[in-house]
């Protein structure tokens, strides 16, 4: 699935009713079906305003935003996307099992006339999420019996359990300590290539960045412009050594360096 | 068995002492039963008016139930019904704060002519004082739901009624127990206030008359019955809404967990 944004304009009332701020102004930025893009800007430069519509949670003022799939555009709200938050935001009450079911739950896809065999396949598409983010042997376990990084894990199969064709990652592993986080880097990056997806990944990690991403933009602070877009230098396969290699080094300094000069 | 006797023993050592030292005092200083009647005589005044006090906590205990219920219930649904329209609470928030302040006795004698004497008006008079923290509690419950959870549930198409069947109504419930654990204590309380004013036609008479009967006849000990017998209800009451809660909350939310 593509995605576009075209001159997006996003501002925002201050809720104290201070002078209005403009995240975003007159953004344009093309998103290629199955890439894996990831933004890197300072915080709170406008990375997640950017997100939110490309899921359809908000609006711009200006200008529009743009799925493309087949051949046919449409408005960002109410497709299958998956949308995964800086923290894991499970349902407390509920087991993995139930949280990651939650999304057919909502679609009210379960009831109706064929309810019962979509509740076959929803079982079976829950337990295939659930051994894919290696979860499985937890399915009924309360997200409070979790670590951080096992509920982020239940987070991802939760996005991935609708089979989403674009994928929105807002800092998701920001919380988590390094080692869980290199690896859920591996393996996100394994199931998008895996899957087919389109993925936009928002960071303020230039190493994360740059061992993830097919595509890095890299925006200034707000109101976020992109201040350089960058292709990855870098093998398709991304493993453990390459943390380590030249190639590496030097795509993280090209990144520093446009940042800074981006003014962050 | 160690521990229940540890748990067990201080506090009733500490009545024992409190008792003691209150029946010495009574004696040595040969203080008027009407006064202070001392715990011996106050034991015989139970015994001997155990069918009285019995019916009456049979009377008092099932229409705070009745009013506990209706609070519950109300509260709850008016609290979904505000938490669901901002522009309704707006609107009708402020007014129930009416039921918060507004003194039980002053309405009282209206619901006697709304309603009559008996059951009900009481019942009512029950529910008008313990409804508040009930609509408060899952008010600010369904407030304080994460707005990212919100989003989550927009995200997937998420009708207004799924959103609060799955998100508000369970995200809520540590604060609905919460409300409904003070209104257990106050529906006992607003059911003897109301049975001053409209229980008199009860057939058996309630706590509150029993109250009233003995202070105006100067049986002090039987009025410490009374007393006695309403605590006993509103921990009763205290006890029922605790346990229903810890079985709701027990597996996920910390509060029920320790």
């Amino acid at each position: 699935m593509a995605l576009r944004f075209e001159g997006v304009t996003r501002r925002f009332e201050r809720a104290d009713g201070g002078a209005p701020f403009t995240a975003l102004e007159g953004l344009d930025l093309a998103v290629e079906p199955g890439s894996f893009t990831v933004l890197l800007g300072p915080s709170g430069c406008g990375k997640s305003t950017l997100l939110r519509l490309a899921a359809g949670l908000d609006a711009p003022q200006s200008g529009r935003v743009v799925l493309r799939e087949g051949d046919r555009d449409r408005a960002p709200a109410g497709g299958p996307t998956g949308f995964v938050f800086q923290e894991a935001h499970l349902l407390p009450w509920r087991t993995l099992r139930a949280n990651v079911a939650l999304p057919f739950e909502l679609r009210g896809e379960l009831r109706g006339e064929r309810g019962g065999a979509r509740r076959l396949e929803a079982e079976s598409a829950v337990t295939d999420a659930l051994e894919r983010v290696g979860l499985a042997a937890f399915a009924d376990r309360m997200p409070h019996e979790l670590s951080g990084g096992m509920k982020m894990r239940a987070s991802l199969a939760r996005a991935l359990v609708s089979n989403p064709r674009l994928f929105l990652l807002d800092e998701p592993f920001g919380a988590l300590d390094e080692l869980t986080r290199l690896r859920l880097d591996d393996e996100l990056r394994a199931l998008a290539k895996a899957l087919r997806m389109t993925v936009l990944f928002v960071t303020h990690s230039i190493q994360e960045a740059a061992y993830l991403a097919d595509r890095v933009v890299v925006f200034s602070p707000r109101p976020a412009r992109i201040v350089a877009d960058v292709r990855a230098p870098l093998p398709e396969a991304r493993t453990e050594a390459l943390r380590f290699s030249d190639a590496f080094a030097s795509f993280v300094g090209e990144l520093h360096a446009a940042l800074v000069k981006g003014g962050a | 068995m160690r521990r229940a006797a540890e748990l067990v023993g201080p506090p009733l050592a500490a009545l024992a002492i409190f008792l003691g030292a209150w029946e010495g005092a009574v004696r040595a200083l040969a203080l008027p039963p009407f006064l202070l009647p001392a715990p011996s005589a106050i034991g015989a005044a139970v015994v001997a008016n155990a069918e009285l006090l019995a019916r009456g906590m049979l009377t008092t205990g099932a229409t705070a139930v009745a009013g506990f219920l209706l609070s519950a219930i109300l509260g709850n649904a008016v609290a979904y019904v505000l938490g669901s329209f901002r522009v309704l609470e707006r609107a009708l928030y402020p007014y129930t704060l009416f039921l918060q302040t507004v003194p039980i006795v002053t309405i009282a004698p209206l619901l006697v002519l709304w309603f009559g004497a008996g059951a009900t008006a009481v019942a009512v008079a029950a529910f008008i004082v313990s409804v508040f923290p009930v609509i408060t509690g899952t008010l600010s419950g369904i407030r304080a739901v994460d707005p990212n959870l919100r989003d989550l549930f927009r995200l997937y198409g998420a009708g207004r009624l799924a959103v609060l069947a799955k998100l508000e109504i369970p995200a809520a419930l540590p604060q609905t127990v919460t409300g409904l654990r003070v209104a257990s204590g106050l529906a006992v309380i607003g059911t003897i206030v109301g049975e001053f004013v409209a229980g008199f036609a009860d057939e058996a008479p309630g706590l509150g008359i029993v109250v009233l009967t003995a202070y105006r006849q100067l049986k002090t000990d039987l009025l410490f019955g009374a007393v006695l017998g309403s605590s006993v209800l509103g921990l009763g009451l205290f006890a029922a809404v605790q346990a229903l809660g810890h079985a709701l909350l027990r597996r996920w939310h910390p509060s029920a967990r320790s």
